[in-house]
């Protein structure tokens, strides 16, 4: 036992050595016991820069690196469903084919699941386990930059790679996942706006005249400048509660709220906020909970909630809106909508659908968190960063290798389809795919893969999608990341006092009679919490930031 | 002299040996991570270390007393404990009794198992039963039972007297069967003689209670409170996150330390602050634990845990 | 009059006893019943001891995964079987000693095993540790050895239980009668010991049973390895994420999954082995060797 205690500690020893002597590649160390056998390139993200001096990447440079002897690169990712570990192994075998040979990169898929992703990243950045690139979820940023576990990709932006993911991004979203001058992901490229509406069932729609009176059509989605005001959804809802007074006219429950679409730039947590809606070009940080604009929301919420439009457990429910649907007693939900929206409902719900578009708006903002949800980053925990940077690079420019790890293999995960979509191979579907990760949406470059057809869509989907974006009119603090390192006291603090009563507010749970004193009492918590200093020290930053921009 | 106390302890090395392979696992599994407890005042940086990491002083553990919430939560989580501790106390006795003395085998095992299988229950299960019964539109309280007693619906997850009440029955509901398996082992181990010689001597059930079992249950009693109290600080997170169904609205009496680090914390991803909520945690029951176990000392020698 | 007295006890008992397990029996009856109920009844009507609508649908979707959830049952109850006996065989070596009161140090090493029952140092430094040394990740020692083998809190009440149960006169006779400390250990400490070890066993293989935290820290890439409670885990997430999440294009599958009779029924699937065990094994409880057994 002792023997062999040893001999690992040796192995491990002895691989740590090797990994600080040999210089130029090993920006990161495995040095897991944490002592200071690391030379002092280990920090990542502080000596990034002074560290790449030497090498003047071109597009050809691939290191030391060959096609028989490649890097090996660990892609994490999250797999949000089920997929056949066979058919991913395939797959994986199928990528490398492809990028041993053009990249010199042999890529190990490593899939994480939802609900494990923060644990496991978390505990893989400590203990410098083997992983390249990796999904940065932007409320961790802060604290996964400030415990060095993301690498600064700054350096590789003039070169060809760099040059690639900005021709796919744009500038301005190319560089949206930057904190302190530290860049540290890459947006997917999405649908960004969030323009809010209603969800509604088409046969009760029918029914009650609602369609005739406001012009719905089936698979209508897309946004033409058309909103209507909350005030016409009041009135749908009292209409669908006379007839049908044992159904619920407004499900929501506790996350997914109406008031998540009252125009703020939340500038990441929500606690100081640019209220959007009362001044486009402002770039004075508020309390939110202060604003009128939230205040009518809520006001507003609780007389539905008062009047029984609203699902009655919604502070509490997480039965999500599907599953109520399908249940066949709820008429309607608050959803953001884009196009292509309603096949996707209709399919998850059972029910045939009609969206409106909803709320007093005229253009959505555009917020960096907006933009930067999840981002495509790189460990330091990773060997060679260059090489990485290239791979992420693959993901915004290369359509083959989204093509293989999205939907799988031509042919045997899938089929393209004579309009140029795809849909899954023949014998397959929704419930007996064996691989379809269809996750463009969060990582990578999806405008470069096919369209997925699910019934609706059109092969000129992705343009309908940046043209959705078009709506969208940039906040004057978009590309602006807030730090809140130095605030994690009080952001702890805050986030308690304000889930203490965020669910009740956001679903109207309180009722009309207890809307100033919640607001209140919510506002008192809040700054007992800290929230003075917060939005000062926002302020402080986002000045200096707006100054820079300049 | 000398040679007899070697002699003596030579005695003795057969129980150090098997004391070994225990102490080599703790030491492993427990003492060697707990270096890592110097986290809780640091800057932790991964790519440095957990020892390499910059030293930041008493910063990562400000969080928990920066809000009149921290009187809350140590409140609750205190009120909560203590009465965790002496109801699964008294009716882990009294049900360990209870199953002791009845006849029927058969029964003994129906009633064993029905106060262990509700130990098997995840807190999330555990949730949405609770929530099948106290739910607002669905709920079968609010639906059947108060319209039947002639009471109105009551939103319960929204008010929050009700959850002391609430939360000490499930959670007797749920862990009653812990203590009273316990109970019950010791309760079979009294020498059975000890009963006949009371059944002799005319004693009543009662008196058998308070003379025999009392007596033999003491040191069990004693070393469960005894480690309860270290871990007073700590509550069953399930219990007060999924059950209460994070319902704003009644943390006046939900809230607890556990839930307000995680509450806290799930928007970020800090090790420093977390390890020093749980530094904070043990040193108070550590505290709370030595003087407990100096006061059973001056009762009982015997049955102090060290 | 003593005799009246008894059985007039036995009735309290038996009522209250009566009671409590009517109490415990209705949620579980409630989490069966929800679980065969159709998902819709289930969501418009709410949870009922007497559903509308039956349906299959949640356990059609469980036994779907196949061989899966064979595997993850097999890694459960090798890992719940090895792990017990290494438990209780540890802690009743650890506590003999603890129990003996003339032992020199005997507070030091009381210290020493409870100290560990007040600090941790938390998942990262233990990760490293169980990683980096021991090269567990991945395997199947990932299930066994972090956390669950030992436990101070099981050590202790075993300690206490010997303390009280076995009284110092035997060991005096066996060590007069030239008894070398092993053959104490086994043939009085573990016979008179029973009660206990069985209980304290119980609680190590639940502890084991329905852990998954050590599938979610070291298993990552090779989910073979997961046991019943990570595969069940895994199985929920997915639902969840499917149930509330426009953004994919297998909603139309999903939209046929019961995701609310499903975790009913999963909570079912991952406790039934333990029910169905427990009242079978039930007789070592209480049938532990009596003092007089030993004696004569």
């Amino acid at each position: 036992m002792r023997k062999r205690i040893a001999s690992i500690l040796l192995a491990t020893t002895m691989a740590v050595t090797m990994l600080a002597g040999c210089g130029t590649n090993s920006n990161s160390s495995s040095d897991i016991s944490g002592g200071s056998s690391g030379s002092s390139e280990v920090s990542g993200t502080e000596t990034a820069s002074s560290d790449s001096g030497d090498s003047s990447v071109t597009a050809t440079s691939y290191g030391e690196y060959t096609e028989d002897n490649p890097y090996h690169l660990v892609f994490s990712y999250i797999e949000f469903y089920e997929q056949d570990d066979n058919a991913r192994s395939a797959v994986q075998e199928a990528i490398n084919e492809k990028m041993i040979p053009e990249y010199h990169i042999e890529v190990e898929l490593l899939p994480i699941e939802y609900a494990e992703y923060q644990t496991t990243i978390q505990l893989m950045l400590s203990g410098g386990d083997e992983l390249d690139v990796i999904p940065v979820y932007y409320p961790y940023a802060s604290s996964w930059i400030s415990m060095g576990g993301i690498y600064d990709m700054t350096e590789f932006m003039s070169t060809d790679e760099g040059k690639a993911v900005i021709d796919a991004l744009g500038e301005d979203n190319a560089y949206v996942g930057t904190m302190n001058g530290i860049l540290y992901g890459f947006p997917a490229n999405k649908e960004s706006v969030e323009l809010g509406g209603l969800c509604m069932r088409a046969d009760i729609c029918d029914e009650l005249g609602i369609t005739e009176e406001y012009g719905l059509e089936a698979n209508k989605d897309e946004y033409d400048g058309t909103f209507y005001d909350w005030s016409i959804a009041e009135e749908i809802f009292a209409k669908v509660k006379d007839a049908y007074p044992n159904m619920t006219p407004l499900y929501l429950y506790n996350s997914d709220q109406l008031v998540r679409f009252k125009f703020f730039d939340e500038l990441v947590d929500g606690f100081g906020v640019l209220d959007w809606e009362a001044d486009h070009s402002s770039t004075t940080v508020v309390n939110k909970y202060e604003t009128d604009t939230y205040k009518k929301a809520v006001t507003m919420l609780a007389d539905w909630y008062d009047k029984e439009y609203i699902y009655k457990d919604a502070a509490t429910d997480t039965q999500g809106t599907a599953t109520m649907m399908k249940a066949g007693n709820t008429f309607s939900y608050v959803t953001a909508i884009k196009p292509g929206f309603l096949a996707e409902a209709e399919s998850a719900n059972g029910y045939d659908c009609y969206s409106m578009y909803f709320g007093d708006h005229k253009e959505g903002g555009l917020s960096t968190t907006n933009v930067s949800f999840f981002n495509t980053g790189i460990a330091t925990n990773s060997k060679d960063p260059e090489m990485a940077f290239k791979f992420i690079s693959a993901l915004y420019s290369d359509a083959e290798l989204m093509n293989l790890w999205q939907y799988g293999i031509e042919g045997v995960n899938y089929q393209v389809l004579d309009d140029g979509t795809t849909y899954f191979a023949e014998g397959e579907d929704g419930s007996n795919y064996k691989y379809h990760q269809n996750t463009g949406w969060f990582m990578g470059n999806q405008f470069i893969s096919y369209v997925w057809n699910d019934g609706s869509k059109t092969p000129d989907y992705w343009s309908k999608l940046q043209h959705h974006n078009d709506w969208a009119e940039y906040s004057p603090a978009f590309g602006f990341m807030w730090d809140s390192t130095d605030y994690s006291t009080e952001i702890t603090a805050l986030n308690n006092a304000l889930e203490t009563y965020r669910s009740a507010l956001d679903t109207g749970s309180i009722g009309s009679a207890n809307v100033e004193s919640t607001l209140k009492s919510l506002n008192d918590a809040l700054y007992a919490a800290g929230l003075q200093d917060v939005i000062d020290a926002k302020q402080e930053q986002l000045n200096k930031w707006l100054a820079e921009q300049k | 002299m000398m040679k007899s106390k070697a002699k003596k302890l030579k005695r003795y090395v057969p129980f150090y040996l098997m004391f070994l392979p225990g102490a080599i696992y703790l030491l492993i599994n427990n003492y060697l991570p707990m270096a890592g407890l110097v986290v809780a005042f640091k800057q932790y940086n991964v790519r440095k270390g957990i020892f390499g990491s910059a030293w930041c002083g008493l910063k990562n553990i400000r969080f928990l007393f920066a809000t009149p919430d921290a009187w809350v939560i140590t409140r609750n989580t205190i009120f909560y404990n203590a009465s965790f501790i002496i109801i699964n106390t008294v009716l882990g006795i009294m049900f360990a009794i209870f199953i002791c003395d009845t006849i029927n085998k058969r029964m003994q095992k129906i009633y064993q198992s029905a106060i262990l299988f509700p130990f098997l229950m995840s807190a999330v299960i555990l949730s949405y039963i609770v929530y099948a019964f106290l739910s607002q539109s669905t709920g079968i309280v609010n639906n059947t039972i108060l319209p039947a007693l002639g009471l109105d619906a009551v939103n319960w997850y929204s008010e929050a007297r009700y959850w002391p009440f609430l939360l000490v029955f499930i959670n007797t509901w749920k862990s009653i069967g812990y203590g009273s398996l316990i109970f019950i082992s010791s309760i079979n181990g009294i020498d059975p003689t000890f009963y006949e010689a009371a059944k002799l001597d005319g004693a009543t059930k009662w008196q058998q209670i308070r003379n025999i079992m009392f007596p033999s249950l003491t040191p069990t009693i004693i070393t469960l409170t005894l480690m309860s109290v270290g871990r007073i600080f700590y509550s069953d997170f399930g219990l007060f996150y999924q059950v209460p169904r994070n319902s704003g609205m009644i943390y006046s009496t939900t809230n607890v330390i556990d839930t307000y680090v995680y509450r806290g914390l799930m928007k970020q991803s800090n090790v420093g602050m977390s390890a020093a909520a749980g530094f904070y945690q043990s040193v108070v029951g550590f505290a709370l634990v030595l003087l407990a176990n100096l006061i059973v000392k001056k009762f009982s020698k015997e049955n102090a845990l060290f | 009059m003593r005799e009246k007295s008894f059985s007039k006890f036995q009735i309290l008992a038996n009522t209250v006893m009566i009671i409590w397990t009517i109490i415990v029996i209705l949620p579980f009856l409630l989490l069966s019943l929800s679980s065969i109920t159709d998902e819709n009844t289930l969501v418009a009507n709410g949870y009922s001891f007497f559903p509308e609508k039956l349906s299959p649908a949640a356990y059609v979707y469980i036994i779907k995964s196949g061989v899966k959830i064979l595997k993850a049952y097999g890694v459960s109850i090798l890992i719940t079987l090895i792990g017990t006996a290494v438990n209780v065989l540890l802690s009743a070596l650890m506590a003999y000693p603890l129990s003996i009161k003339r032992l020199p140090g005997r507070r030091f090493l009381n210290f020493f095993v409870f100290f560990t029952m007040l600090f941790n140092g938390g998942i990262v430094p233990s990760y490293l540790m169980w990683t980096g040394i021991f090269q567990i990740k991945d395997t199947i020692w990932a299930q066994l050895l972090p956390n669950f083998l030992l436990s101070a809190w099981n050590v202790m009440m075993i300690r206490t239980y010997f303390m009280t149960s076995i009284p110092d006169s035997l060991y005096e006779a066996a060590e007069i009668d030239g008894a070398s400390q092993v053959k104490i250990f086994c043939n009085i400490v573990i016979p008179l010991g029973r009660p206990i070890l069985v209980t304290m066993g119980t609680f190590a293989g639940l502890s084991y049973w329905n852990d998954w935290t050590n599938g979610l820290y070291y298993i990552v890439k090779n989910k073979n390895l997961y046991n019943v409670q990570n595969l069940l885990n895994q199985m929920v997430n997915n639902i969840q994420y499917l149930a509330t999440s426009s953004n994919s294009n297998v909603t139309s599958a999903a939209s046929s999954i019961p995701s609310t009779a499903i975790q009913m029924a999963i909570a079912f699937v991952a406790i039934l082995p333990i029910m169905l065990i427990f009242p079978t094994f039930q007789k070592y409880y209480s049938k532990g060797l009596t003092l007089g057994g030993v004696k004569g």
